[in-house]
């Protein structure tokens, strides 16, 4: 699929970012040091045997539980059954291409190939539609990698319009990302009081920031919430004021 | 992205080796084991083998007196360790790929080479890697919208392979950055260092903020 030396041409030739394959890098270094780790151990407990040492506890107790549970245990169908779903699991990371947390984006350039971590794409897409005037919250997540469901709350405003405006700006939004294959968007619109706005200490903007914006609309500190960290631009006092 | 393709290989198929091992292992046992214990709601087919593994194996030890000869500690040793090197190996093979410490840059003196013969005697031109490294960081970094950004350039003297993580400001427009990205520090490295193949692989994310609330 990759070979180790495909020249500039073919792979420009092949066209739009085919989906970058994992390396398995983490599954395997876990299981080349669980191994590692037990070879260790039984190599020095034999090397000790050899010089005269007597076994390691751990290693004739094991031996001991070994042989003196027998195979009907409780004990060893469920290691046994545990065993078998960890080899499902392996198979399932050996064949299937992984990096799913990671969009291929679209090749600007031939023998280059970009990708777009699935986190950053959600949070542009969300940071696009919290722009959008009227909606107070926003959250969005991907399903998968081909589909992003935004979740919008909206404080005031006509819906029609705001959910027009949202519907641009995420297709705006979608297609700045450019990725390979934009995902497909499903937009809720949830209508909430203001009440919601309250922030929490982890949303307030630092003070600089606050301290700014009350100087520069001087009803800001006053008002206190929502308007708080938000009214830095002109439309944003605007809006405040249509309410 | 790329990488080493020996090892994504070899991690799949000894991911998938190891797997198959344990699927078919502790399948067997369990049906085996719920078989004797009667807790079965069917019955086994036919093909599958009864003969119990543990019994069945320390069985066959103590019959054929494998552990009485004079070999026995030794090739335990000596399988042990071997399966300790190559387990080292492999975990070792994981870690991050390693940049050469100089790229061949193709000079002149690569172009008479063949003609003359003699010239292999001569040192041929080669250009540090970190410096072409933080050459495109650095440039990489005064692309609009780029908060920081990281290269390596991998997979040897002759193909470099560059990767470069790129962070994003809040905001950022990703597909403006990729273009100037290919068309800012990756061309011109392929420019100036004469590596006209230079493969790239990028990625790019945003800078981890807290909910904005709108104005």
């Amino acid at each position: 699929m990759r070979p180790a030396h495909n020249n500039t041409l073919t792979s420009a030739s092949r066209g739009p970012a085919r989906r970058p394959w994992s390396a398995r890098r983490g599954p395997a270094a876990v299981l080349a040091l669980l191994g590692a780790t037990a070879c260790g151990m039984l190599l020095y407990d034999q090397v000790a045997l050899h010089y005269g040492r007597p076994a390691a506890p751990w290693r004739s107790r094991t031996e001991g539980w070994l042989t003196d549970t027998p195979g009907t245990s409780g004990w060893v169908i469920g290691a046994a059954a545990a065993l078998a779903l960890l080899g499902l699991y392996l198979m399932v990371l050996a064949l299937t291409p992984g990096g799913r947390r990671r969009l291929p984006m679209a090749p600007a350039a031939p023998a280059v190939r970009a990708v777009l971590d699935r986190a950053s794409a959600v949070t542009l897409l969300r940071d696009a539609a919290l722009q959008v005037p009227g909606v107070t919250n926003a959250r969005a997540r991907m399903r998968g990698r081909r589909r992003a469901v935004i979740r919008v709350t909206v404080a005031y405003g006509e819906s029609t319009t705001i959910r027009a405006a949202l519907h641009e700006a995420l297709a705006t939004e979608t297609d700045r990302l450019g990725l390979a294959k934009p995902p497909r968007l499903r937009l809720g619109l949830t209508t909430g009081a203001p009440t919601h706005l309250t922030p929490t200490a982890a949303q307030k903007p630092p003070p600089i920031t606050a301290t700014a914006t009350g100087t520069a609309t001087g009803t800001g500190t006053d008002t206190g919430t929502a308007q708080d960290g938000a009214a830095e631009n002109d439309t944003a006092q605007h809006r405040t004021e249509q309410q | 992205m790329g990488g080493n393709p020996v090892r994504h290989w070899l991690n799949r198929a000894v991911l998938a080796l190891l797997g198959l091992a344990g699927l078919v292992g502790g399948g067997w046992t369990t049906g085996t084991s719920l078989d004797a214990r009667g807790e079965l709601p069917f019955a086994l087919p036919p093909w599958w083998p009864r003969w119990h593994p543990r019994t069945e194996l320390t069985d066959w030890l103590e019959s054929t007196e494998l552990r009485d000869q004079g070999w026995w500690p030794a090739a335990v040793l000596g399988c042990l360790t071997v399966g300790l090197l190559v387990l080292a190996y492999w975990l070792l093979v994981q870690t991050g790929p390693r940049e050469p410490r100089r790229l061949a840059l193709p000079g002149p003196a690569s172009g008479t080479e063949r003609s003359t013969g003699t010239a292999a005697r001569a040192p041929r031109p080669s250009l540090r890697t970190a410096a072409l490294s933080h050459a495109m960081a650095a440039q990489a970094a005064d692309v609009p919208g780029v908060r920081r950004a990281r290269v390596r350039l991998t997979g040897g003297p002759r193909r470099p392979r560059a990767r470069l993580t790129v962070i994003l400001d809040t905001g950022a427009d990703p597909r403006a950055v990729l273009t100037a990205l290919c068309t800012g520090p990756i061309a011109d490295a392929q420019r100036c260092a004469g590596l006209d193949d230079l493969r790239s692989g990028l990625r790019l994310r945003v800078a981890p903020h807290g909910t904005r609330r709108t104005r």
